[in-house]
Order: C-alpha cells, then sequence, then structure tokens
C-alpha cells in the first residue's frame, strides 16, 4: 500500500479543523437541548458550551498558523510525521470486531482464537502454528483468571446447533 | 499544625502496617511489582498499558487491594525499565531513557552486572527517600487543605490540568486542547446536580458516561500496539547470561555512588511531588546535575556509574513522591496517577485530604505497602535478575496478540456486553488518529477523569460567589493558584514564540 504521508502544517490544520469541529458540536448541542441557566446557578448545559468555546478557539490557535504558512508557502518544518500503519490498523481493528461479533455467538474460547488468528496478520511474523500455540495459552489464562480465578459468568463457549 | 509529630507518625505506620501485611493485600503488592518489573523489563510495553490491562480485574477487589496493585504496577516499571537500558541501550519507560547513555556503556565493558546491582540499590534508596517524604509530607498538606472551598480545589485543578497537560508538552496547545477535549468527554452521561442526561446520542449505554476503561484501554492499549508493530523483518535480541559474581561493585564503584544516590534522591523527592513534571524529568535533571558537580564530566557517557546510579535513584523517589499530591488534594500530577484516581472514583472514594483522616487505612495501608513492594522489588531483582533478562528475549510479535486477547475480553467481561469493545475500538481509532495528527493522547485521560469534578466545584464556587468570577481570584488561596496557572500561560507563549524564532533562524 502506498505511503500515506502529510505535511507538517497541513497535519496541524486538520487537527485544528477537527478541534473547531467537535467544539461547534459542543456548543451547538449544548445551547440546543440543554439549558445554560447563570454563571450563579449553572446549568447542565453552561460547561460543555464554555468547554465547546475553548475547543473552537485553541483549534484555532493551532490552525492559524499552519495554515497561513501553507497558503505564504514558506518551507514547513522538516521533522517527519508519523506514517500511517495500514496494515497493523486494519489487522487490529479488524481483530477487535471479529472478536465483538464472534464473542455473543460462539463464545470467548473460540472468540480469542479468532481474535489471534487476525491480529498475527498485522505483521506477520508469527506463523500459523506460533498463533494457533499462542491462541491456546491466552485462552487457558483468560479461562483461568476470569472463570476459576474471579468466577465470572461469561459464556466460555455457546453451541450454535 | 503538628508537623513531625512522631507518636502520631508510629501510629499510622501500625495502623497501615496492620492493612498491609494482610495476607490479600500482601498478595496483591507482590502480584503488582512482579507484573511492574515484567512489563517494566519489556521494552515497548509502559507502566500505562499494563495498569489499563489489569484495570478491569480492580473491579473485583476491595479499594485498598486495587491501589496496593497498580501502585505496584507502576512503581515496579520504573525498576524494570533499566534493565533493558543498560543491556540493550532500549529504555523499558521513558523515565529510564537517559540511562542507556551510561548504562549501556558499562555493559559494553562487561559491568552490566555491576550496573544492575547499583540501579537496584540506588532505586531502593530513593524510593525509601520518597516514601518518608511522603509520610512526612502528607498528613501536613491534608490538614492545610481540608479547610479548602469548592474554590480552591476549581483552582487546583485547573492548575494541575495545566502544567500536566503542557509542562513537558511538545506541542503546549496541542496538550492543553486535549484535555479541553477529555474534559468534554467527562461531561458524557448524566449529570450529577439535575439528573438530566448529556451527550448520549441516542445510546441508553451511556447515560453512565463513558466507560474509563474502555477508554483507558483504547487510548493507551489499542492504539499503541496500531503504532508500535512495524511490519516485515523478523527482529530478535539478544541478552547476555548475568552471573551474581559480576554483580559485585568495586570498592571504586561503591566510592563514586553515594553521593550521587543522595543526590538523586532528593531531587527525584522534589521533581516528582510537582503536577506535571515527573519521574522523566527527574531522571533528566539528576543526571544533568552530575555532570555539572562531577570532577570528571568527561567520563559521562563512556560508562560512568555515577550517570546510570543518579537517574534510576532519582525516578524512583519520583514515582513514590508523585502520590502526593494525587493523595492528599486529588490532583493527579500525570495520567497513571488519574488512573489511581479514577480507580479510587469507581469505588465511591473521592481523594482528597479528608481521605487522610476519614479513611486512614487506606491511606496508610497504601503508603505501607510501598515499604512492602520495594523490598519484594529488592529481592526479586538482585538473586533473579537472570531470569528477567531473559524476558528480554520475548518478541513483540507474541505480546501484542496476547494484550488484544486481555484488553478486550477485560472490556467485556465488565458488563457481558459488546457495547464496551465497540467503545474500545472507537477510543482505539481516535487514539491513533490523533496521534497521527501529533497530538499526546495521555492529557485527554487527565481531563477525562477531572472533569466531572471540575464542573461541580465551578458550579458549587460560582454559585456561593453569585456568578462573579473575579471573585475566584480574590480569595487568598485560589488567587495564588489561579495567578501561578496565569504566569504558566505567559511563560509558555513567551517560551513558544522564542522556539520559534530559533526554529526560522536556523
Amino acid at each position: 500500500m502506498r505511503d500515506f504521508t502529510v505535511d507538517r502544517d497541513l497535519r496541524d490544520v486538520l487537527g485544528g479543523l477537527l478541534l473547531g469541529a467537535l467544539g461547534t458540536f459542543m456548543v451547538v448541542y449544548a445551547s440546543k437541548s440543554l439549558q445554560l441557566g447563570t454563571f450563579s446557578n449553572m446549568q447542565p448545559g453552561m460547561f460543555p458550551t464554555i468547554l465547546g468555546g475553548l475547543l473552537i478557539g485553541l483549534g484555532c490557535l493551532i490552525a492559524a498558523p499552519a495554515g497561513a504558512r501553507l497558503v505564504h508557502g514558506a518551507p514547513s518544518s522538516q521533522r517527519p510525521v508519523e506514517r500511517v500503519a495500514w496494515r497493523p490498523l486494519f489487522a487490529v481493528a479488524g481483530s477487535i470486531v471479529a472478536f465483538a461479533v464472534c464473542v455473543t455467538r460462539v463464545g470467548v474460547v473460540p472468540a480469542i482464537f479468532v481474535l489471534t488468528a487476525v491480529s498475527v496478520l498485522a505483521d506477520g511474523k508469527l506463523g500459523p502454528r506460533g498463533a494457533l500455540a499462542l491462541a491456546m495459552g491466552m485462552a487457558a489464562l483468560i479461562v483461568l483468571i476470569f472463570h476459576y480465578g474471579l468466577r465470572l459468568a461469561i459464556p466460555l463457549f455457546i453451541w450454535p446447533f | 499544625m503538628d508537623f513531625l509529630d512522631l507518636a502520631s507518625v508510629g501510629h499510622n505506620v501500625g495502623v497501615g502496617l496492620a492493612t498491609a501485611a494482610s495476607l490479600s493485600n500482601l498478595l496483591h503488592a507482590f502480584i503488582g511489582v512482579t507484573l511492574g518489573m515484567f512489563v517494566g523489563a519489556l521494552p515497548g510495553i509502559g507502566a500505562l498499558l499494563s495498569m489499563s490491562l489489569l484495570f478491569p480485574l480492580t473491579f473485583y477487589l476491595d479499594p485498598v487491594s486495587a491501589i496496593i496493585m497498580l501502585a505496584g504496577i507502576y512503581y515496579g516499571c520504573s525498576y524494570g525499565g533499566s534493565i533493558s537500558s543498560i543491556l540493550l541501550n532500549l529504555p523499558g519507560e521513558p523515565s529510564t531513557a537517559i540511562t542507556c547513555l551510561d548504562g549501556y556503556q558499562m555493559s559494553k565493558q562487561g559491568r552490566a552486572g555491576v550496573a544492575l546491582l547499583m540501579t537496584t540499590v540506588g532505586s531502593f534508596l530513593g524510593a525509601s527517600t520518597g516514601i518518608v517524604a511522603l509520610m512526612l509530607l502528607s498528613p501536613v498538606i491534608a490538614a492545610f487543605a481540608v479547610r479548602f472551598s469548592s474554590a480552591e480545589y476549581f483552582a487546583l485543578m485547573v492548575l494541575g490540568l495545566l502544567a500536566a497537560s503542557t509542562i513537558s508538552a511538545e506541542a503546549p496547545l496541542k496538550g492543553l486542547a486535549m484535555v479541553v477535549l477529555g474534559i468534554g468527554f467527562g461531561t458524557v452521561g448524566t449529570d450529577g446536580n439535575t439528573g438530566l442526561v448529556r451527550f448520549s446520542l441516542g445510546f441508553p449505554e451511556l447515560w453512565d458516561g463513558f466507560s474509563l476503561i474502555a477508554m483507558s484501554i483504547g487510548l493507551f492499549g489499542l492504539s499503541e500496539v496500531i503504532a508500535s508493530v512495524k511490519s516485515g523483518g523478523v527482529s530478535t535480541v539478544k541478552a547476555s547470561d548475568i552471573t551474581l559474581r559480576s554483580m559485585l561493585p568495586t570498592a571504586d564503584d561503591m566510592r563514586r555512588s553515594w553521593a550521587p544516590i543522595l543526590r538523586g534522591s532528593g531531587i527525584g523527592s522534589v521533581v516528582g511531588s510537582i503536577p506535571g513534571i515527573g519521574a522523566t524529568t527527574a531522571s533528566l535533571l539528576a543526571y544533568t546535575f552530575e555532570q555539572r558537580v562531577s570532577k570528571q564530566p568527561q567520563r559521562f557517557g563512556h560508562g560512568a556509574i555515577e550517570g546510570v546510579v543518579a537517574p534510576e535513584t532519582a525516578n524512583n523517589a519520583a514515582a513514590q513522591t508523585a502520590f502526593i499530591p494525587t493523595l492528599t488534594l486529588g490532583v493527579p500530577g500525570s495520567v497513571t496517577m488519574a488512573l489511581i484516581i479514577g480507580v479510587l472514583m469507581i469505588h465511591g472514594i473521592t481523594p482528597g485530604p479528608r481521605l487522610v483522616t476519614e479513611s486512614p487505612e487506606l491511606f496508610w495501608g497504601v503508603i505501607m505497602s510501598f515499604w512492602i513492594g520495594n523490598l519484594i522489588l529488592l529481592i526479586l531483582n538482585i538473586p533473579l535478575i537472570g531470569l528477567w533478562v531473559r524476558l528480554l528475549t520475548i518478541p513483540y510479535h507474541v505480546l501484542y496478540p496476547a494484550i488484544l486477547v486481555f484488553v478486550t475480553v477485560g472490556a467485556y467481561v465488565e458488563n457481558s456486553s459488546t457495547f464496551e469493545i465497540w467503545l474500545v475500538l472507537f477510543f482505539g481509532l481516535f487514539g491513533y488518529l490523533m496521534r497521527l495528527l501529533g497530538f499526546p493522547v495521555a492529557p485527554m485521560l487527565l481531563g477525562y477523569v477531572l472533569g466531572p469534578l471540575m464542573e461541580e466545584n465551578l458550579r458549587r464556587s460560582m454559585m456561593l460567589a453569585s456568578g462573579d468570577f473575579v471573585a475566584l481570584f480574590q480569595r487568598p488561596v485560589s488567587g495564588t493558584i489561579l495567578g501561578l496557572a496565569v504566569l504558566l500561560l505567559i511563560w509558555l507563549g513567551i517560551n513558544g514564540r522564542r522556539t520559534k524564532r530559533a526554529a526560522t533562524r536556523s
């Protein structure tokens, strides 16, 4: 997959905009569906509105200088920007999704095997045999801690048939 | 004020020992420090991640055992972190990074054993100094802070959050933004005053707010794993065997080490107790200080034992005194301390000056467990060093699937609901996105934990002052604290402009 690198200034503009958007959401939500009250008698909407305002302000402070540099075409700082690790991102997120989908249908132990199988794809260094051994070890450890140790009523196996 | 009242200290020690030495608490201290040692030694897994890992388990423990265990992980890590710094030139923890400089050189000269032994001794002495400071100062600070009202608490939280997110941050504005965002995440759920639900976005699961577990596991566990896994190319680490004989220091080593240990203890204890600057800064300061006072500064960087013991002593002293503001004021100086506060609050305990007088078993029990934990670490370290060294050879590609299994199951069992797992995924992806955008995720959790307390105290103090913000500055204590916060902001502004100018000039 192609490396996805972003200019440092562009990154700050994006980050500042994201914060501004979140802040705007908070202000709009709080002022629409919650009561503000007064400073001497603050209602649930007051504090989130203040926070939202602060976020918008901070977002501007972060985005504005970077944006100005972008527009004026000034060379941005040479420090390298972290690259998106696509393969680990998809494998790790996928393994969590797989666990969530499996655990209510087949139980915790099979879900651990699925999670391990998907997550080892993130770097592909552990072969299928290693993954199987690791999954068996982790399943045993989890059953020991949560089922026998803490005596939690979690579904270890669910037979769908 | 009964400053240094030895009789009451003696009484408190008794109360604390009675709690800390119970079989179950001994066991939890042992589990905590062993695990801390374990993850500290493994490069790539820090205290924060492992505390998040064990977080779900603390629900089923009583609050004292829970805190003893989590605290054990935290200070155990600063012992274990030095092992990989010395042997591999890879810091196991950020606070042991500076130890690499002379520690790795010592190992190259075949003196790894000596370095490991002396850091263990220094760590133990540093931690002891820290605990003594904690025992003597906490009651005094708590007695003073007991008279604080909501205005002072609000001011303290503002200063604490500001300091923790900006002082040692690469980009102070971004740290600050993440704190505010975290406070925002803290407002989700039922409002304590009116019972109204805020920002639940139609999810009844969010009526109680975001769970601290899902948030910490997602932000630190998941996004950390995504960022740390490197695909392709098998990497193996080789660690040499350390024999007990090789650990014996020479008379020259001993003579050179005692003064750095003393100075490191002092620097670490002072620096650790200030919110915002923790063990990492303490170790850096101790190292530079030793280099400055040394008669042969040119030896530093070439295997000087002073450069190994001083930072390692300082970071352990700092790890202990970090508990002073956390336990006596309820203001955490770092995210690890915020997790400790979060656990207390989940168990219905509000940390603050009343903790010392109202739950002395908890307060003194936890402190006395630090003595026990540090003794266990001393014992674990010297004879069992070979075992820890072998741990360094566990590769990351075996560790991260295990971490993922543990965090997902941990999130799931909280309520046997998959909603928590989706939350973990959400925070993991959000944390990774923020990381890519260059925002630190740790301040977000800090804000999240303190947010609800902050709102409550702001609301109450505004009610008392009939809505007059200036009144917050007119009270002597809250005014002073807020004044410090303003000064900090000004300093950050000046400093930021200066570094920018320096950057453009070069």
